[in-house]
């Protein structure tokens, strides 16, 4: 039988999913009926034992971790080289990374794999150039904010997804048509004026 | 800078402002939540993937059909009664727009388990689409952590604990015979609002049925509420109860309102204002009465239909006899 935190519920009424479904296609809920399909993985049944790592106390001559001086090191840090236990070895893209570097990479921006929000500045650009030309007169302010945006993140890192430069190049498209309108018309009504003097 | 992989794109997204989508690397997933202006990530590394759950929702666009089904029929009508393409045409949008909203409504779930929590994956809405998406993702679990067998399934599970009591969700099969009573006096009462609204005389006791009627289809929509909370009754069928909900307060008002306004104008014509057979007769009330009709009839309908859908995907079947000879086993090995 399964562990209690181990227990599966379907998504439609929440009850338990039945052991025998795990891992079968088509089964069905014993309360709703509803079909479901309910996957899992050896994950599940892995204990995490860090402490059994990190618990060996340092024999006369070993190597030591650098942030816990009284604990065994298990590897180098593939960064820095600093010896950490295992309880400070941490996994990340494929090597073993210890606490200090993650941090001091992500404060630099260097670790996209870490951002957990990004904004999109290419839309806000292009936002703030088309939808403002509804109304025709806030583009005399919002098509240079418009550029200046462009101008100012277009070098920052957007999404993590694959993403071109297009909303950048069709905001300062926009802005632009949108200033030369703006000064076109004011040479327009200078000249209206100075014709009728 | 740390090179990154580029992600790959899985078959599943929704939303319109708010975009849920899902990407994928070669060590973990990533599920996306985008407004206009900016993205949200959560990763979930297949290493730490336990538990992948996809439940399908059969029967969640049927009120839309429904309605639709309705509609489209309310436009013929309308269109042969009326002989105005105005009716016809504001009844093919509204049907339009509910044929869109059944279209967009999700038609199965799925959230995954970590060892630190279980996340519904919002972008997964549209079976097909969730089918090819989960075996993309079952692949590098597969891959990252290995299979597993049944065999091994069946022994880990063998030298667990029991589940607890306590784990499992508090919810209660209900057979929804409140639910039946209450769509056939919706039914009901449509039939006696249809003859009231085609007489052309007051009748005092088609009224009071009729008043009795809606109060005893207030009532039972009330406990139906209270019935179908927590149990295993479909969500049309408590969308159904909860719109009756809504419109019997609204229509309350409506009534009450026309009444006031045919009072007002027969006391400045000179008349008695409650004079039944004039108020009757006046067409605003009959305008009302149409209303009335139609949406005790409507939703008595499409309640009636979602609750025999119901019941015919909940049916349980009949126990197996089991045989007298005891070489044959229940399975009939």
């Amino acid at each position: 039988m399964p562990l209690a935190s181990e227990t599966l519920v379907c998504s439609k009424c929440g009850a338990a999913i039945p052991f025998e479904d795990w891992n079968r296609e088509h089964a069905f809920c014993t309360v709703c009926r509803a079909p479901h399909s309910a996957y899992v993985f050896p994950a599940l049944f892995s204990k995490i034992d860090r402490a059994a790592g990190a618990a060996a106390i340092v024999a006369e001559g070993e190597a030591s971790c650098y942030y816990h001086p009284r604990k065994r090191a298990a590897v180098p840090c593939d960064q820095c080289g600093r010896f950490l236990c295992a309880l400070c070895q941490v996994d990340f893209l494929g090597q073993n990374w210890c606490p200090g570097c993650i941090e001091a990479h992500r404060q630099k921006g260097q670790l996209s794999n870490l951002d957990a929000s990004r904004p999109l500045h290419d839309n806000m650009a292009l936002a703030l150039a088309t939808l403002p030309a509804v109304l025709i007169w806030p583009t005399i302010v919002t098509a240079p904010m418009s550029l200046y945006l462009a101008a100012r993140d277009w070098r920052k890192p957007s999404s993590v997804l694959p993403r071109t430069k297009v909303r950048f190049y069709l905001a300062v498209l926009f802005a632009v048509v949108e200033i030369a309108g703006w000064i076109w018309l004011a040479a327009f009504l200078i000249h209206l004026l100075t014709t009728r003097r | 800078m740390i090179p990154a992989q580029k992600y790959r794109r899985l078959p599943s997204r929704s939303g319109l402002l708010i975009r849920h989508s899902l990407w994928m690397q070669s060590d973990h997933l990533l599920r996306v939540r985008a407004n206009p202006f900016s993205e949200q990530y959560r990763r979930y590394y297949f290493a730490d993937i336990q538990a992948l759950v996809l439940t399908e929702l059969p029967g969640t666009a049927a009120f839309y059909w429904y309605a639709a089904a309705i509609s489209f029929a309310f436009l013929g009508g309308l269109l042969v009664y009326s002989r105005h393409p105005v009716w016809g045409t504001l009844c093919g949008l509204l049907a339009l727009l509910v044929f869109y909203f059944g279209w967009r409504v999700p038609n199965c779930s799925c959230y995954l388990k970590t060892s630190v929590g279980t996340d519904k994956l919002p972008a997964i809405r549209h079976l097909r689409a969730a089918r090819k998406a989960v075996a993309m993702v079952l692949l590098e679990i597969e891959k990252i952590q290995g299979p597993l067998s049944r065999e091994t399934l069946d022994a880990q599970l063998a030298s667990g604990t029991a589940v607890s009591p306590a784990a499992l969700p508090a919810i209660s099969h209900y057979g929804g015979q409140l639910h039946w009573t209450l769509f056939a006096l919706m039914l009901f009462h449509a039939a006696l609002s249809a003859a009231i609204w085609f007489m052309d005389f007051y009748s005092t006791p088609l009224s009071v049925v009729s008043g009795a009627a809606s109060a005893a289809t207030l009532l039972l929509a009330i406990l139906a509420v209270f019935k179908q909370h927590r149990s295993d009754m479909s969500r049309g069928v408590c969308w159904v109860v909860i719109c009756t909900l809504v419109l019997y307060p609204l229509n309350g008002i409506a009534n009450f309102a026309v009444s006031m306004y045919i009072g007002i104008q027969l006391a400045s014509k000179g008349q008695k204002a409650g004079n039944t057979q004039a108020i009757i007769n006046h067409p605003a009330f009959k305008i009302v009465r149409l209303a009335d009709l139609t949406w005790f009839l409507v939703l008595g309908c499409i309640g009636l239909i979602l609750l025999w859908l119901h019941q015919r995907t909940t049916h349980t079947p009949p126990p197996l006899v089991i045989s007298e000879n005891p070489d044959i086993q229940a399975d009939g090995t």
